[in-house]
């Protein structure tokens, strides 16, 4: 009887640590939960990578002088969000919560894992009792106690969530900036953003020669300002006129990440973010780099768009396993996915709906990351998948490629419930 | 939007098509596909929607991959033509998609040109570079379209602009079609002068001389 009990135990124990395991794992290959630098993206991505045979493009070495510099730079920042690593592994040592001996068990199994990566102790943010009602987050205050780490607090982070899928739209402007700066992890306090700061000034003094890639470049910007929402009349003033702020934020970027440089779509995102951030043009700076950063977003705008590639293959897998019949009727008829989904990836949905709608997935990608644009892609074509089976090859593309978007928005099929996401 | 449906037929109840987007089509119509190329900002989007919505949009946006149109056009012996446009993004980024189709080697996947059976290959009279372009453009249509007859024209946007902003005239624009042994056409999306409806007819006669009812009828 006894060893009965005992080999119960020890098979409770071991699921335990297995779930345990799965969860961690799931959090590692899900990079969906925060936003992230390059360097804690290359430690998953040769994970991932290494089971998917996904080539890694290398990086194009133009402008040699100032991408050293800017390197250099870039390395004092990367440590911005090093503690991407610390919501991964959600637990230290040191950390008194122990409700119960399932959860001492369930630490053990994350701390061998930890063991493995280098953890920055002075940087950890450590979140004991923060309770809050879940009808009023104070963001203001959030920010200012430094909640970045929200993601493994099992209390707010449920809160955060509930709060950005409601849409945080209604906030006062000061709020919704707070809530974005800590869903991002940006803080303004620290030295890292003083030196994106400084960068940022840096870049707007930068004068591109004549003839050169930094002009041609600047002259594919320029010819977008005026294609930016622009019946909202926001940034009207000559593109190189030194003021105007949606140019000065993409030139600022094309310097600052001279493997992109610029990449139509990019200016939606940019937009709105500038929308967002009046007053503080560096911030939005900071804030536009950081959303790039999300998965490796930036993967989107170089060449080739190899993140494009990526993300594909997972709509159509799930196309392939869950809506086969849709999927052999695409087939069927040659509709190429890749150029029709390019928008709602590349501009994360903004040219394809109404601005308000914009910001609000935005600030959702913001939370969940790349899974928040796929899950509703998926989700569309769940939706739609009747009348898409009644189109033929022609309609197909003028509705996925363009139509979808606005009619999900349209019959409230677009903005997922907060328990749909993962 | 002119759409391709044809009347005759009873129409299907719309429960299972509430946003109307489907139109059903008779064996009867027949189906070209046109790519709309050229430089970025050249004005291709607006080009596409003066023909079809009868508008100049100030307030466009820059296209991001590829959008779609569709309209219908009437012949005068009663027959019709439904041409489906590409409006291509003209960023150079996007052009590297289309040799990638290729190399994934995946029947699922092809590129933006195939099938096509016309291109409408645009520069704008404002910018001298995107002339030049249009050689570029035209070799990608030799590299990656499939239908040998397929129909070229170019054309030069933004005809309405005043002479001080004008960098490449009618002559030159012309001279440049003539080298290259293709339709040449001047339009203004911007006014209302008929220089779109024009490209357009003028597209869908030749497209309907060249081609045969089946190749008309052939998938995307």
């Amino acid at each position: 009887m006894e060893a009965q009990i005992q080999s119960i135990e020890a098979a409770a124990q071991h699921q335990q640590t297995s779930l345990i395991q799965s969860k961690i794992n799931q959090l590692k290959n899900s990079q969906s939960l925060v936003p992230f630098s390059d360097e804690d993206f290359v430690m998953i991505q040769k994970e991932i990578n290494s089971s998917l045979n996904v080539p890694i493009p290398e990086k194009k070495q133009d402008f040699k002088a100032f991408k050293s510099r800017v390197d250099q730079i870039q390395s004092k920042i990367s440590n911005f969000s090093s503690n991407f690593i610390k919501r991964i592994f959600p637990f230290k040592k040191q950390q008194p919560i122990q409700q119960s001996d399932q959860v001492t068990q369930g630490q053990q199994g994350e701390r061998q894992q930890s063991q493995h990566v280098k953890l920055d102790q002075n940087g950890f943010i450590f979140i004991d009792d923060y309770q809050n009602e879940l009808s009023k987050l104070d963001w203001i205050q959030l920010y200012k106690m430094k909640k970045f780490a929200f993601t493994q607090d099992r209390e707010l982070y449920p809160q955060v969530k509930y709060q950005v899928f409601q849409g945080l739209s209604s906030l006062p402007s000061q709020d919704r900036q707070a809530a974005w700066l800590l869903l991002l992890g940006i803080d303004t306090k620290s030295e890292q953003y003083r030196t994106y700061q400084e960068l940022y000034y840096d870049f707007l003094c930068t004068q591109c020669e004549r003839g050169s890639e930094q002009e041609y470049i600047e002259n594919l910007i320029d010819k977008d300002i005026h294609r930016t929402f622009a019946e909202q009349k926001m940034f009207t003033e000559h593109p190189k006129s030194g003021r105007n702020r949606l140019f000065n934020l993409l030139k600022a970027y094309s310097l600052y990440d001279t493997d992109v440089g610029y990449m139509q779509g990019m200016n939606f995102i940019a937009w709105l973010v500038l929308k967002n951030f009046g007053e503080d043009d560096a911030l939005a700076f900071a804030v536009f780099a950081r959303i790039l950063k999300i998965n490796e977003w930036k993967r989107l705008y170089i060449q080739d768009t190899p993140k494009l590639f990526e993300m594909i293959p997972v709509i159509k897998s799930f196309l392939m396993k869950r809506l086969p019949k849709l999927d052999q009727k695409l087939t069927e008829n040659q509709v190429p996915l890749e150029p029709l989904l390019a928008a709602p990836f590349i501009t994360i949905f903004a040219n394809l709906i109404e601005i308000e709608d914009a910001e609000r997935a935005l600030e959702r990608f913001m939370l969940l990351g790349e899974n928040y644009v796929i899950d509703t892609l998926k989700n569309m074509f769940t939706v739609h998948k009747e009348i898409l089976m009644e189109m033929d090859a022609w309609d197909l593309q003028v509705f996925i490629g363009r139509k979808m978007f606005q009619a999900s928005i349209e019959n409230g099929t677009f903005f997922l419930s907060h328990t749909h996401h993962k | 939007m002119g759409n391709c449906n044809k009347k005759g037929k009873p129409s299907r109840p719309s429960v299972r098509d509430p946003i109307n987007i489907r139109g059903d089509k008779e064996n009867k119509v027949s189906y070209a596909k046109v790519v709309l190329i050229g430089n970025s900002g050249v004005g291709k989007t607006s080009i596409a929607q003066r023909f079809i919505e009868g508008k100049f949009d100030e307030n466009n946006k820059n296209t991001v991959g590829a959008s779609y149109f569709q309209k219908n056009i009437s012949f005068k012996d009663g027959s019709s033509l439904c041409l489906y446009i590409w409006d291509t993004a003209g960023g150079e980024k996007f052009q590297a998609l289309a040799p990638l189709y290729y190399r994934v080697k995946s029947k699922y996947i092809i590129n933006i040109f195939q099938n096509a059976h016309a291109a409408v290959v645009c520069y704008s009279v404002t910018d001298d570079d995107s002339l030049k372009q249009i050689d570029t453009w035209l070799n990608k249509l030799d590299e990656h379209g499939n239908i040998a007859k397929m129909i070229k024209v170019v054309v030069g946007n933004k005809s309405d602009v005043d002479k001080s902003e004008r960098r490449v005239d009618l002559k030159e624009g012309k001279l440049f079609a003539q080298q290259r042994d293709l339709p040449f056409f001047e339009t203004s999306a911007l006014l209302n002068d008929g220089s779109i409806d024009e490209l357009f007819q003028k597209l869908a006669s030749q497209i309907k001389q060249s081609f045969t009812k089946e190749e008309l009828h052939a998938t995307v």
